[in-house]
């Protein structure tokens, strides 16, 4: 372990009311700047720019290791692009955030907004509270979303979480909204309170884990009840993440699995399980 | 205001000038000439070891009309990875294949273009289109309509109508339009597609409008601008395009021209061959011969650069076809109006890819192998082949042999093993730059008074350094000079100005209107009257421009 002070960035009491983006806060990008250097760093707020010193107020020194305190739910992009060391966000986070980061660790304490881990490649990202729409999706324009990595959401998630979804895994422990996994290409969603309406809508791949549907979507096909010796696997290899993931079944269980979505290329699956 | 331009090396060809030291003075935004010893000289820059030439004109670049907006909407991630600033003068914008409006114009300035032309402006989306090249600021702007796949033009054809009614209604449709010029793109073809024809060779008939052949289309239309004397013949984007073996086609298509001036566009893309093991092969050298050969054919590369970019293009049939190519892979396939079509595909090229690597060598030979710079002109058909920004990159590739042996280098060995670019020593100069990317095309479009710098031109002037690296030279020129405002300095806009708009207004019998009219009000969803683009909207549409109208004189008779 280092023993140097994790760099703590404190939000002032008085925060700019446009938006603001601080993808620059990232360990591979503050790596070896003096503290003096890290200060005048520019910030895009709205149409200006603000510096860092204009914004926070910062301590400690290892850039490999980040904290982000205050109100900062204003604050876009934290750890985009991000590719090593850990960023935790003491607070809420904005839109955007882990957006294409390819490693290191992200946790957030609160919620955070829309399109988090869009397009995330790799890495993990942790966040306590809830989050908001398009969870590890493709921003608009892009033809895939998360392609690698894994997000784990204690919280509830808003619609359209895993949209055009590539790989990696996304793991709540309370309800996703609706159109769950909506033109998903692979990858692993799994929500162990359900998920609202459409779940699958126009997947080609991947899979969908739920305690339960509250309707079949009428272009998927199947339900058969069987048993998957690698939802075993999975399920155990998940319980060291704690949480209500801890209590997952160890043990074979039967489950019904739902292939589709038929209107598109079909071979998506979603599986309802006992969880 | 009389400013002074001292001790450059100045290429004009229209004036014989290439090369020498000599001093070029402008007033009040006009070339003039040496004025009488003791006259009082406002401005003198000393230029020693600059080379200057004309501002440059890029006569086909698709910065308006529908498709452009289509590419730009289609690819938010090309306009995200390619953010532009503002800066203390430019507005921000971005974009690299398909560039906001702002940033086109700045960026087009910036490497010493002064005049950029939309080659398929769809006359029913005209005021469209001239409110979007109204919004490209710095340089002079002019469109060129599409005609031949229309239902209105194909009925006349299956008609037999009188090549006087095709003239007032191609003279009609150049001023209603506010255009430059008629482009034809697959002739007739872009109609059959909707016919379910997936192809249309030049003597291949139209399904529904039995008999029209693409032979027939061009010759009609060539006829028709040949006697109206519109400066710039018809602006031809051939059958099958990006088809092996249509080498033949193009060929075919000079001769269809039964003499009359023609324009081959992007005729790279119109040159393959079916040799070699793979069935594609370069047609470049029997293109080249025929150009050579044939005085009355004009020709614009369209060369393709290695990179990321987006084709756009009226050819709904070819774009259909390509669709499955796209990378990423999206695209739009559409009709417009019913007259026309539309299709925006993204495209990566790669220099492993063995068709990329060739279609790069075999634009390059067309280049190389076609002796007269008067008759074949700088394109990437932007942003088909490349996006305008890499034209630096091209003119070195052209005037440096080592550079382009050492890029030929890199391409796919199978493609390099046919191609002919290795053994080609040709080098172009600086006076056949100045050739090829101002005198001629102002020449070939019948513009009075751009692309040259002699007494009475418009001060439209670019200064570079002499730099052996012509890349860099053309990037970034030390100043240009906008209708006598010095808009950049070191490569960077200082003042920004909105540039004039190019058209033509050939005479014609106003009885076509009344057709026209009746035929609008039954089948189009405007009137004529809303399609019209009146002379006072210009400057209303493109922030306060002015209307540039050129003599439809010059009657070049066939040759």
């Amino acid at each position: 372990m280092s023993a140097l002070a994790p760099l703590i960035f404190t939000a002032q009491d008085v925060l700019p009311a446009q938006r603001m983006d601080i993808s620059a806060l990232t360990p591979q990008r503050l790596a070896g700047l003096p503290l003096k250097e890290i200060m005048t760093l520019s910030l895009p707020c709205g149409k200006r720019r603000l510096s860092v010193a204009d914004v926070f107020t910062v301590q400690g020194e290892d850039t490999a290791n980040i904290i982000i305190k205050g109100a900062v739910s204003r604050f876009d992009r934290m750890g985009a692009t991000m590719s090593e060391g850990s960023l935790m966000v003491e607070g809420d986070a904005g839109a955007y955030l882990g957006q294409g980061m390819t490693g290191g660790l992200i946790t957030v304490k609160g919620a955070v907004g829309i399109f988090a881990a869009a397009q995330m490649r790799g890495g993990a990202i942790d966040i306590s509270g809830d989050a908001g729409d398009f969870l590890g999706a493709a921003v608009p324009g892009e033809m895939q979303g998360m392609a690698g990595g894994q997000v784990r959401v204690r919280g509830n998630v808003g619609h359209r979480a895993g949209d055009r979804m590539r790989r990696g895994a996304i793991l709540i422990e309370g309800r996703v909204g609706d159109y769950a996994g909506s033109r998903m290409l692979a990858g692993t969603l799994m929500a162990l309170k359900g998920c609202g309406t459409h779940p699958g809508y126009g997947m080609r791949r991947g899979t969908l884990i739920f305690p339960n549907l509250n309707a079949i979507p009428a272009t998927f096909n199947g339900g058969d009840r069987q048993t998957f010796g690698v939802l075993t696997l999975l399920f155990r290899s998940l319980q060291k993440l704690g949480g209500g993931f801890a209590q997952l079944p160890t043990e074979p269980i039967v489950v019904q699995r739902y292939l589709g979505d038929r209107s598109g290329d079909g071979r998506g699956e979603i599986i309802v399980a006992p969880l | 205001m009389l400013i002074k331009l001292s001790g450059a090396r100045v290429f004009d060809p229209t004036q014989n000038w290439n090369g020498e030291v000599r001093d070029i003075f402008m007033r009040d935004g006009r070339m003039v000439a040496e004025p009488e010893p003791g006259a009082r000289i406002d401005e003198t820059y000393s230029l020693p070891g600059r080379v200057i030439m004309a501002g440059a004109i890029d006569m086909h670049t698709h910065i308006g009309g529908g498709k452009v907006n289509i590419a730009r909407m289609m690819l938010p991630e090309d306009h995200r990875r390619d953010l532009v600033e503002r800066g203390e003068h430019t507005r921000s914008g971005c974009g690299c294949a398909a560039p906001s409006t702002l940033t086109a114009g700045y960026r087009y300035a910036e490497m010493g273009y002064t005049a950029c032309f939309e080659p398929a402006m769809l006359p029913v989306n005209a005021r469209q289109a001239h409110l979007e090249m109204g919004d490209t600021p710095m340089v002079d702007k002019g469109a060129y309509a599409m005609l031949g796949s229309d239902d209105f033009f194909l009925r006349m054809m299956v008609a037999q109508e009188d090549q006087r009614a095709i003239n007032d209604y191609v003279a009609f449709t150049l001023n209603a339009a506010q255009a430059m010029a008629i482009k034809v793109v697959n002739p007739g073809g872009i109609s059959a597609f909707k016919f379910n024809q997936r192809s249309l060779d030049l003597d291949e008939s139209h399904v529904h409008y039995q008999g029209v052949t693409p032979r027939k289309v061009v010759l009609a239309l060539a006829r028709a601008l040949e006697e109206l004397s519109v400066p710039h013949p018809l602006h031809i984007h051939g059958c099958n395009l990006g088809v092996p073996g249509n080498v033949e086609t193009t060929l075919d298509t000079i001769a269809a021209s039964e003499g009359f001036p023609i324009h081959l566009t992007h005729i790279q893309f119109h040159s393959y061959g079916t040799e070699g093991p793979r069935k594609f092969s370069s047609g470049a050298a029997r293109i080249a011969e025929a150009i050579n050969n044939n005085p009355h054919v004009t020709a614009d590369v369209g060369q393709i650069l290695f990179n990321q970019t987006v084709t756009a293009s009226g050819d709904s049939m070819a774009q259909h076809r390509n669709a499955h190519h796209g990378s990423p892979r999206k695209s739009v396939v559409m009709d417009i109006e019913c007259d026309a079509g539309c299709g925006v595909v993204p495209f990566r090229y790669r220099d492993k890819n063995f068709v990329n690597a060739l279609q790069w060598a075999i634009g390059l030979e067309i280049f190389l192998l076609t002796n007269d710079p008067w008759r074949i002109f700088l394109t990437t058909d932007h942003p088909n082949g490349a996006p305008f920004t890499s034209y630096p990159h091209l003119i070195r590739l052209l005037m440096d042999k080592p550079f382009r042996d050492e890029m030929f280098a890199r391409i796919d060995p199978d493609a390099a093993a046919l191609s002919t670019l290795g053994s080609i020593t040709r080098e172009y100069t600086l006076a056949e730059i100045a050739i090829m990317t101002r005198a001629a095309p102002a020449r070939i479009l019948g513009l009075q008074d751009c692309g040259r710098l002699g007494p009475g031109a418009s001060a439209d002037i670019v200064v570079y350094r002499d730099d052996a690296n012509r890349e860099d030279m053309f990037t970034k020129p030390e100043y240009v000079f906008k209708g006598g405002v010095r808009v950049v300095k070191d490569g960077k806009i200082q003042q920004v100005t909105w540039g004039n708009v190019h058209v033509v207004k050939p005479e014609y019998d106003r009885a076509i209107e009344k057709r026209v009219s009746a035929y609008y009000d039954r089948y189009q969803t405007i009137s004529l009257n809303s399609l019209r683009v009146r002379d006072d909207e210009i400057p209303l549409l493109s922030n306060g421009a002015e209307l540039r109208v050129h003599t439809c004189a010059r009657h070049r008779g066939k040759p």
